[in-house]
This record gives C-alpha cells, sequence and structure tokens, in this order.
C-alpha cells in the first residue's frame, strides 16, 4: 500500500514538473507570437523563484500573497527588458534574451542574500495538487480564450509585418511590452510554484540547461500555436522519465532533436497532420473553421 | 594602471580577438551566428591536451591537433548544419537555434570525453616560466597569445584584400547573390570561411587552456556570453568591429576588476552590450551589406 502512495508522489511530482515546464514553453510562445522569440523565460522563472521564496522565508507571507509577489516582480523584470529591447528584432533579441539569463544566473551567485552559489533553502513545501491544477487550468483557460481574442489578431498581423500593422494604427511596441510582461508573469508564477514544491533552489537551475530544454520543447513542438507549447512541454517532460536510458546522455538528444526537427520537420510535432485529434476537432478542421 | 595591467588588456584582447574574429567572420560570410563556436574552442583546448598530455607528442603537435580540429569541426558544422538549413531557406534565428543544438551536442561530447574532470598539461610539455621585463611579468603563453593574433590577423587582413579568393569572399560578405552571379562558387566560399573560423576559435581555447594550465568541458562557457557582447560591440559580422569589440570588452573587464573588484566582471560583457545599445545599435564597425546600404 506505501508503495502505491510512493508511486503516486512520485507521478505527482512529475506531473508538477511537467506543468512547470509547459508553463515556460507558453511563456516563451507568448512573445512568438507577438513575432519575436525570447529566451528569457528562465530568467523571469527566476526572479519569481527568488522573490517569492525570500518573501516566503522572511515575511513568512501566506502562499497566495507569495505568488503575487513573484507575479509581480516578473512583470516589472519583463517590462524592464521589454523597453530595454525595444529596438531589437529576431535574432539580436534572441541573443539580448539569451545575455540576460546569464546575468541573471550571474546576479544571484554574486548577491550575498540570494545564498549565493549554494541555494536559497527551507522555502515551505506550499505548492500542491490544488495549487498545480488551478495553475494549469488558468493558464488553459487564458491561452484558450487568447488565441479567439482580438488582441492576437493584432499579434499576428504584427507577426507577419510590423510596418503593415503600424500603417494600420497598432501600437506595436505597447503589444511587445505587453506579451513580454504576459510572459513575465507566467514565467514568475512557474518560478514560484516550482521553489515552494522542491523547497530549494540555486542559481544554476535556472541556467543555459534550461533554456536547452524550453527551446527543445517549443522547436519540438511547433511555434505556430499553443498547442504546440504545450505539445513539446508534454514530450520533453515526460519522455526522459519512461526512457531512463537517454536520460545520462540528454544533452546529446536535445540538441540533435533541435537540430534534426529544424532541418526537418520546422513547424513541430503540432504541424503533423496526424489522426490524433479529438473526434471533434477533427470534424472542425475538416468544415474548413 | 600599470604596465602589467596594460600587457593583461592585451593579451586578453588578443584571446578574445582571436576568438571573435573567427566567429564574426563566420558570421559575416555565411550569415550564420554559430554558437557553437564556444564548443569548437573547448574541442580545440581537448584536442591539443588528447595530443600532449595522452600521446605524448610534443608541444607543435598539439598545435595541429587544435588546428586539425577546428577545421574539421567547422566543416562538419556547415556541411551537417548550416548548409541544409540555408537550402530550406532558414532565417538567421533558425539557423542560430541548430547552432545551439550543435553546442549542446558537442558539449554533451566533451564532458563525455573528459569526464567533466579538469585536465591540466604536465610541467613542460608546454612552453612555461616567466619573462622578467622592466615593469611587467609575461608568460610564454600570454606572449604567444599576443604573437598569433597578431600575425594570423595579419595574415587574414592581407588574404582577403589581396588574393583572388579574398576579394570573392569579400563580394559575398555584401552580397551573396551578386557574388554569386559574378561567378564566385558561394558555397565553397561559405565551406571555407566556416573552416577557418571554426580553426581560428579552436586555436584560441588552446592558447587558453595552455595560458590558465586548465582545459575542462565547460571552458567555452564564458565565451558565450562575452561571444555575444563582442558581436554587437564591434557590429554583426565585422572582423575589424570583432578586433575592436575585443579590445573594447578586454579593457572594460580588467580596469574593472582593478577599480571595482573580481565579482563585478561577469557583469562587463552584459554591461556593454546595453550600452552600445542604447548608444550605438549598429556596432562600432559595422559591415557595409546590401541590406544595410
Amino acid at each position: 500500500m506505501s508503495d502505491l502512495l510512493d508511486s503516486v508522489y512520485a507521478y505527482q511530482f512529475l506531473g508538477f514538473s511537467v506543468i512547470i515546464l509547459v508553463a515556460l514553453a507558453l511563456s516563451t510562445y507568448v512573445t512568438i507570437a507577438a513575432g519575436s522569440l525570447s529566451l528569457a523565460a528562465p530568467a523571469f522563472m527566476a526572479i519569481g523563484a527568488y522573490s517569492s521564496a525570500l518573501a516566503s522565508i522572511h515575511w513568512h507571507v501566506p502562499f497566495a500573497i507569495a505568488l503575487l509577489i513573484a507575479a509581480l516582480t516578473g512583470a516589472v523584470a519583463a517590462a524592464g527588458v521589454a523597453v530595454i529591447s525595444a529596438r531589437l528584432r529576431a535574432l539580436y533579441l534572441a541573443l539580448m534574451t539569451l545575455a540576460i539569463d546569464e546575468i541573471v544566473v550571474t546576479v544571484a551567485l554574486l548577491v550575498p542574500f540570494t545564498g549565493g552559489a549554494s541555494g536559497l533553502s527551507g522555502i515551505p513545501f506550499e505548492t500542491d495538487a490544488t495549487w498545480m491544477i488551478g495553475f494549469a487550468i488558468a493558464l488553459a483557460v487564458f491561452f484558450w480564450r487568447f488565441a479567439r481574442s482580438r488582441t492576437f489578431r493584432f499579434l499576428s498581423a504584427m507577426r507577419q509585418s510590423e510596418l503593415a500593422a503600424r500603417s494600420l494604427g497598432l501600437d506595436v511596441y505597447a503589444a511587445r511590452v505587453s506579451t513580454c510582461v504576459i510572459g513575465g508573469v507566467i514565467a514568475g508564477l512557474a518560478g514560484a510554484l516550482s521553489a515552494h514544491l522542491d523547497g530549494f533552489i540555486s542559481p544554476t537551475g535556472f541556467g543555459f540547461d534550461l533554456i536547452i530544454t524550453i527551446l527543445t520543447a517549443i522547436v519540438l513542438g511547433g511555434m505556430a500555436s499553443w498547442h504546440g507549447a504545450v505539445l513539446g512541454g508534454l514530450v520533453v517532460g515526460l519522455v526522459p522519465h519512461f526512457l531512463v536510458a537517454i536520460s545520462s546522455v540528454r544533452e546529446y538528444v536535445y540538441g540533435a532533436i533541435l537540430l534534426l526537427v529544424l532541418i526537418f520537420l520546422p513547424r513541430g510535432l503540432a504541424s503533423l497532420r496526424l489522426p490524433l485529434r479529438t473526434p471533434w476537432a477533427y470534424a472542425r478542421s475538416v468544415a474548413g473553421r | 594602471m600599470n604596465g602589467q595591467q596594460f600587457f593583461n588588456i592585451l593579451w586578453l584582447a588578443c584571446l578574445y580577438g582571436l576568438f571573435a574574429v573567427g566567429l564574426n567572420l563566420i558570421m559575416g560570410v555565411a550569415r550564420v551566428l554559430n554558437l557553437a563556436h564556444p564548443a569548437v574552442f573547448t574541442w580545440g583546448a581537448l584536442a591539443a591536451w588528447l595530443v600532449i598530455a595522452d600521446l605524448h607528442t610534443p608541444a607543435w603537435a598539439g598545435f595541429l591537433a587544435a588546428l586539425a580540429t577546428g577545421m574539421v569541426l567547422g566543416a562538419v558544422l556547415e556541411l551537417a548544419a548550416f548548409r541544409p538549413l540555408r537550402r530550406r531557406g532558414a532565417d538567421e534565428l533558425t539557423v542560430a537555434i541548430a547552432s545551439i543544438g550543435l553546442l549542446t551536442i558537442l558539449v554533451g561530447a566533451a564532458r563525455s570525453a573528459t569526464g567533466a574532470s579538469f585536465l591540466t598539461f604536465a610541467p613542460g610539455s608546454l612552453p612555461e616560466g616567466r619573462l622578467v621585463l622592466p615593469g611587467l611579468v609575461a608568460t610564454p603563453a600570454e606572449l604567444a597569445i599576443i604573437g598569433v593574433t597578431l600575425s594570423l590577423v595579419l595574415l587574414l587582413t592581407l588574404y582577403l584584400r589581396r588574393s583572388a579568393n579574398g576579394i570573392a569572399i569579400r563580394a559575398a560578405v555584401y552580397s551573396d547573390e551578386v557574388a554569386a552571379i559574378n561567378g564566385v562558387n558561394v558555397n565553397r566560399v561559405y565551406l571555407a570561411t566556416v573552416i577557418v573560423g571554426s580553426a581560428l576559435g579552436a586555436l584560441s581555447g588552446l592558447l587558453l587552456g595552455w595560458s590558465f594550465n586548465s582545459v575542462n568541458y565547460q571552458m567555452g562557457e564564458p565565451f558565450i556570453l562575452r561571444g555575444i557582447a563582442i558581436i554587437f560591440l564591434g557590429g554583426f559580422g565585422s572582423v575589424p568591429g570583432a578586433l575592436v569589440g575585443a579590445l573594447v570588452l578586454a579593457a572594460s573587464e580588467v580596469i574593472s576588476v582593478v577599480y571595482i573588484g573580481s565579482g563585478i566582471r561577469e557583469l562587463v560583457p552584459f554591461a556593454m552590450i546595453v550600452a552600445i545599445l542604447l548608444l550605438r545599435p549598429q556596432g562600432l564597425l559595422p559591415i557595409a551589406h546590401e541590406d544595410r546600404a
């Protein structure tokens, strides 16, 4: 009986980790929807994690407040990043966000009150199934409505041609900043949930490995829709657990996946027209919606 | 600021410069941001170590090993990744992401090859010692860095200016379509450039490993951020920009360590990126390109 409980806990933990990865993929997807690839999700996750953890440890705030703090700090940081990178496009923006990831990790290592290289421990274990499932549902509802919203159509216009969008009177700058902020909020919340799940955070957890994982997830799943981000997050989150043989060579596998998918299936798994969808979705697509 | 610190800036700038020239050469000609360059850097050092420390060959064999490794890796990168992507019409960002995948693979391979340990060169296998000059102390490695960088850059400049192939390369930088119309074999130019650029990167890895007597699979990691910083500073794809950017970065790092403290060092590249974006986003010495005319 206790074996069964142990495996339930183990799968629960796995499920939570997958939800967090999916959240990070979605956070990255939001900026892609606006036409720019921002790899700064790990940075905002770190900021959310550290701010909420410090609040929990030193001020003993209720978890809901800690989450709020994470969302706010994530939003503010994202706004700052968006303002600095306002003039950057595509490749240059991606590089800038890579640099920001590195800087956040460096600062976390240097600053004494974040615990430096040994990290921050003693974070209360607040994250449970209720919070995680609530988070997952909130994300699903948000993106389901977002994909059907007028804002999303503006962003799609912007993605295809910023010049044309501007000529139609769309405030491109505001759109870029707000998508970045949304991404920052999601990543910050993911960071807080993750911190209060493990009870411990350290700068290396937000480093290059995480960037690679998120990148693999969105490239594999497909960058064209939020379904792609979810799919990619699920695959990258779950498969290594079940194919234990590859965990030791995980780096090779992620790198190889990135390369092969970009060469052979650039739109990701979500672009495959496989009869895997529900009959309802399939019928809708056939009907031409 | 004394003579020793000026010297430190000089050799650090040369090290960064050698690395960045390779990176910017690939960027400017093949129009690829090769984020796997830091991994080629690491493998240059590793190959030299394997040859010198494991197989006990003389130092010059290590240099050749580093060069050869760089060239082979460059060829693999171009043929296995950049060319297929180019054929599919991939944009710069996509190729950069693919190169991140390659970076991961190569670093993983380096980790397996070294068992994640810090390798050193046995005493005497590479020139050591100290050269005491008035006002400063220099090691053979540091002098070699300066010598190698300056001579290779001079050779490269002469080649690009005077030789027929060099002119073809410069034409391709400005516009590969126009160059192709004029009979330049653009594919061959790309391949040659990636090979040469990677060779420079591998060589800089060996030089770093020699000067600190330490080789490990993560030695290229700090160069990811610094490579990005130098690219932003100098101008994307600009070889002279790479040198100037390397000098600015090296000087800023040394000066900030001297006057502020060593903890600040890792923040300097980032500060440089933000500064250049605010002051001169196209970089200090941007290249001439058809889209930019």
